[in-house]
């Protein structure tokens, strides 16, 4: 038996091997006319005898062929051969038929690669399986009382481990830094199993009350704030004014478990300055974390979920803030499963998107070879004709096919590639000062996915076309010309149905981007320009009222003497970030509704804001005065309403000295607040809404720790800001920057959602549109092709090529045209859905519709009249002389 | 006479036999294992070209032989094939099997003293 190494070694070498035997069989030759020679037989005769003595050659040849030849792999390469060739004679076919898959696959994989680790990747660590996520009341905040519960009174879990981010101020080499950090339980990195790559990880002797205070950096914070610097273990900071020690920098890979925010450095639960009070109430309606635990090795995700909820039902008997806290357990994966529904959600959607394209884009093709087989038919019947089996005829057709599909694939993974990289270039900036970014590797599983879509398209484009065209009753096939090909009425029906497609994209594409347009023209009430927007947040000092008042009137004291700030303000919420709160508020002499539905009418946002804040937004006070140093937190509470709300609550009055409460939405209603002032009406939450009732209260009688400063300056807002820091420093050193950036980014930020979907519908929009134009393209010049010759005989009977052409381009415009009707109706009831993200620009914008006809009809129009234009100028009498 | 066996006469097992005993003593290329065969048949067997180079290529592909391009001794270049150690082996058990055979076959064709005549 050959081995099949041998077998495959002498395959390749075939060539090789047909040269050297016939060198061996040249020599064999020589020896034997050599010894007739010397047995004394002429040169001539030797040389003959000699010849003939080898019998014949080519069938020795062929019988040694068979040990090196292998017959699929031979015809599976002369397949490909021939493919290649074919491929490589109509490049025109090749680059269209290219193009469209590698859109259509590049688009899935890209959608693919970004769904993949999202639906895959776990949470980080050993053994990762069984992890689990606990959740509380469906949200990720257990309370920390009852995380205790679990963790001690679990059998189902081998270990509980708990997290909370914690904004904190670190104070390096006298610098403040803003840090976004972690307290974390003891056997936090056990439990996921992390070591860490300097130093040490936490242990649970850190994580107990009077332990130093110790902190874990992570890799990127190591790398950018202290410079990779090796000897970092040991070395002190200062985190929210106490003395730390740096004990160790996790590893690189490791960017712990509340993607997609990471935290700059951890510290324990017990920490100094960190420690939660023992107070007990605190910790049973206080303080929450983020749970993860781990399962021992016997036990489910069920019997975790059984457990737990048994004691969850435990504690509600004993502790009545507990009643109607469910718990729930989820397997443990990296991205929250709230977040992971939803980002799943939307890219489901947009893989539907894809699939669609992906799906239209094959079925052109498959028009493409039924249009190309049916012109072939002459070949293949000959072929047939001279013995060709038909399985080798839909092998070889198929093997076109799949050099194709495999061409686009690799053309798909650049475009995907290409896009990963478009997509990365993109990022936003957050409120809270992160960076989203949507950061794509195509690796290993985007490939075996492409892959997957090569041989699925191999099937859809070529098994149904190359048996069609396998079959042909012979004797027509060889006598076939092209004008016996079939109409192919339906191909033209699935062209019209892309145009369509094309329509609704094109239209929900310039709606959206016209709404883009129009936004920019909104007023939104006050002005942003040369405002700098600065987030600080002193939650960890946890200030009264009283102390908190005072101090933001101290930094903004100290901020204004600062010769480029024209006035300075601070603000719990920014407008136009998507960011808004709303209280239950009744006029002094309404009564407690008593209907549900009456809570809307009497809902009303809110923002707590320090003086000066109209003056720096330019928000005109239209009566009355703005908030003083009066209004402090020992004084009566006082509020400034806007124009909308005044209408409301007082529609006939001055609503100047009226008084209005908070309800809390049961039976009870807060202090008398006075109405001191009254202010023009703005948008608060984004550009699109409606005009809202709205009241402002001061901060230093609603008093929130994080804040941002608004600042007008003078000159360009972030020339402000090393001026900014020193005087800062010199103010309170352990203050820290949040973030800062010029307000006008970010009340860009609510115009984020549709820039998103104005960019995908165009960019998939396009899309379409190119592969109907190929499409419209693909059906004209077959329908020229099949009536070649009937055009020839116009021509030659005197019709003038204009009329000829006009008539090519006139069918193809009119099913445009009912096309394009089709996708406007369709289009309509798109946008009007997605009305909420419009400003200002209805849902059948005629500016927009106008707009996708006339590029519609305009590309069609192209691709129907450049090979149009190819019949009427067909010399009729090479035309009917050519079959 | 000189008996020409065609590849129809002579069995594919007996052919490679040969070819492996003719290699024991040493290497050789194809020509000289044909005349080797045949000198040392003293003229009774004689190799066609057409079934000894299958034969030998196929012997390669199995591994019994292995071949190697050299100058012969007239300073040409020629494929020369030697024995290997599964060769050998194979050479042993082909050899017992053939000598069985042959002492068979000579049992049954000698007249037996049971039968007369």
């Amino acid at each position: 038996m050959i081995s099949f190494v041998r077998r495959v070694q002498w395959w390749l070498q075939r060539r090789r091997k047909e040269d050297e035997l016939r060198e061996e069989l040249e020599f064999h030759r020589s020896e034997e006319a050599h010894q007739r020679r010397a047995d004394g037989m002429s040169e001539d005769e030797a040389r003959w005898t000699a010849h003939r003595d080898l019998g014949n050659t080519n069938i020795l040849h062929e019988d040694v062929r068979t040990l090196w030849s292998w017959a699929p792999l031979d015809q599976t390469a002369q397949d490909i051969r021939y493919a290649l060739r074919t491929l490589r004679k109509s490049p025109g076919f090749t680059a269209t038929a290219v193009l469209t898959l590698a859109l259509g696959i590049g688009v899935n994989v890209l959608i693919f690669s970004v769904a993949y680790p999202i639906l895959t990747t776990r949470l980080p660590g050993v053994d990762s399986e069984r992890l689990v996520r606990i959740y509380e009341s469906r949200t990720s905040n257990v309370f920390y009382a009852d995380y205790e519960a679990f963790r001690d009174r679990t059998r189902v879990l081998e270990g509980v481990a708990a997290s909370q981010f914690e904004g904190m101020s670190l104070r390096l080499d006298d610098s403040p830094h803003h840090a976004i950090g972690m307290v974390v339980s003891g056997n936090y990195f056990q439990l996921l199993g992390i070591e860490a790559q300097l130093g040490r990880a936490l242990l649970a002797s850190d994580d107990t009350r009077g332990a130093p205070g110790a902190a874990v950096l992570s890799d990127r914070t190591w790398r950018n704030r202290f410079g990779s610097d090796p000897g970092v273990v040991g070395r002190p900071i200062i985190l929210n004014g106490q003395p730390f020690t740096i004990v160790g920098v996790a590893p690189a890979e490791f960017v712990g478990t509340t993607v997609p925010v990471s935290p700059e450095l951890w510290v324990a639960w017990h920490a100094p300055g960190f420690a939660p009070s023992n107070d007990d109430v605190l910790r049973r309606r206080g303080r929450s974390a983020q749970v993860i635990g781990r399962l021992k090795p016997e036990h489910t995700v069920r019997d975790a979920q059984a457990d737990l909820g048994g004691i969850a039902a435990v504690l509600a008997e004993s502790y009545p803030e507990n009643v109607g806290r469910s718990v729930s357990v989820y397997d443990g994966f990296l991205v929250f499963p709230e977040l992971r529904a939803q980002a799943l959600g939307f890219l489901a959607i947009l893989l539907m998107l894809t699939s669609l394209v992906l799906v239209v884009a094959c079925v052109n093709l498959a028009g493409l070879q039924l249009a190309r087989g049916a012109a072939r038919q002459r070949e293949i019947g000959v072929r047939l004709a001279l013995g060709a089996g038909r399985g080798r005829l839909i092998r070889q057709l198929v093997a076109e096919s799949l050099l194709l599909s495999v061409l686009s694939a690799a053309a798909g993974i650049a475009c995907a590639v290409a896009g990963a990289q478009l997509l990365a270039s993109w990022s936003a900036v957050l409120p809270g000062g992160q960076t989203l970014t949507v950061a794509t590797t195509i690796g290993w599983d985007a490939l075996v996915f492409s892959a997957a879509l090569v041989i699925l398209t191999t099937t859809l484009v070529g098994l149904l076309p190359a048996s069609r065209a396998s079959r042909p009753d012979i004797v027509t096939a060889i006598h076939s010309t092209p004008a016996t090909g079939p109409r192919l009425r339906s191909r033209t029906f699935v062209v019209a149905a892309q145009l369509s497609l094309t329509t609704v994209l094109l239209v929900l594409a310039s709606v959206l981007a016209r709404s883009l347009l129009e936004a920019r023209d909104i007023d939104p009430g006050f002005s942003a320009d040369g405002v700098l927007s600065v987030s600080i947040d002193v939650s960890s000092r946890s200030y009264s009222r009283e102390q908190g008042g005072q101090y933001f009137q101290e930094l903004r004291d100290r901020v204004e003497r600062l010769p480029s700030v024209r006035s300075v303000s601070l603000a719990e919420l920014v407008p136009l970030t998507l960011s808004g709160r709303s209280r239950l508020v009744l006029r002094d002499d309404q009564a407690i509704p008593t209907a549900a539905a009456d809570r809307e009418s009497v809902m009303v946002y809110t923002n707590n804001v320090s003086p000066r804040f109209f003056a720096t937004l330019g928000i005109t006070l239209l009566a009355g005065r703005d908030f003083d140093s009066h209004d402090r937190a020992d004084r009566p509470d006082v509020a400034i309403v806007n124009e909308t709300m005044a209408r409301r609550y007082w529609p006939d009055n001055n609503p100047l000295g009226r008084h209005f409460r908070m309800w809390d939405g049961t039976d009870a209603v807060g202090p008398p607040i006075e109405v001191i002032g009254l202010a023009r009406d703005s948008k608060y939450v984004s550009l699109g809404e409606d005009q809202r009732p709205f009241f402002y209260r001061p901060l230093a009688q609603a008093f929130a720790p994080d804040v941002t400063m608004l600042m007008t300056t003078i000159g360009e807002p972030l020339g402000l800001l090393p001026a900014l820091r020193s005087e800062l420093r010199t103010f309170d050193p352990d203050l820290a920057l949040v973030s800062a950036a010029p307000l006008i980014g970010q009340t860009r930020i609510s115009l984020l959602p549709v820039q998103v979907a104005a960019s995908v519908a165009m960019a998939l929009g396009l899309v379409v549109l190119g592969l109907a134009a190929i499409g419209t393209y693909g059906v004209t010049a077959y329908d020229v092709r099949r009536r070649t010759k009937e055009l020839a005989i116009r021509v030659a009977l005197g019709a003038e090529a204009r009329d000829v052409v006009v008539g090519l381009v006139r069918d193809r415009m009119w099913w445009t045209i009912a096309a394009l009707v089709g996708g406007l109706g369709v289009g309509a009831v798109a946008s009007s859905i997605l009305s909420t993200l419009l400003y200002g620009v209805s849902s059948v914008d005629p500016m927009a519709f106008a707009g996708v006809a006339l590029l519609l009809c305009g590309t069609a129009f192209v691709a129907a009249w450049w090979p149009a234009r190819r019949a009427a100028y067909v010399d009729p009498m090479v035309a009917l002389r050519c079959e | 006479m000189a008996k020409i066996l065609t590849r129809i006469d002579l069995l594919r097992g007996t052919l490679d036999l040969l070819i492996l005993r003719t290699l024991l003593p040493g290497p050789s290329h194809g020509h000289a294992i044909a005349k080797h065969i045949q000198r040392t048949s003293e003229d009774l067997l004689k190799v066609e070209t057409g079934s000894l180079y299958p034969a030998l290529y196929r012997l390669e592909a199995k591994g019994w032989i292995a071949a190697s391009w050299e100058l012969s001794d007239k300073g040409k270049r020629a494929r020369y094939y030697r024995i290997t150690a599964k060769g050998r082996k194979q050479l042993d058990a082909e050899q017992s099997k053939w000598d069985a055979f042959a002492r068979a076959m000579g049992l049954l064709l000698k007249p037996g003293r049971e039968e007369g005549r």
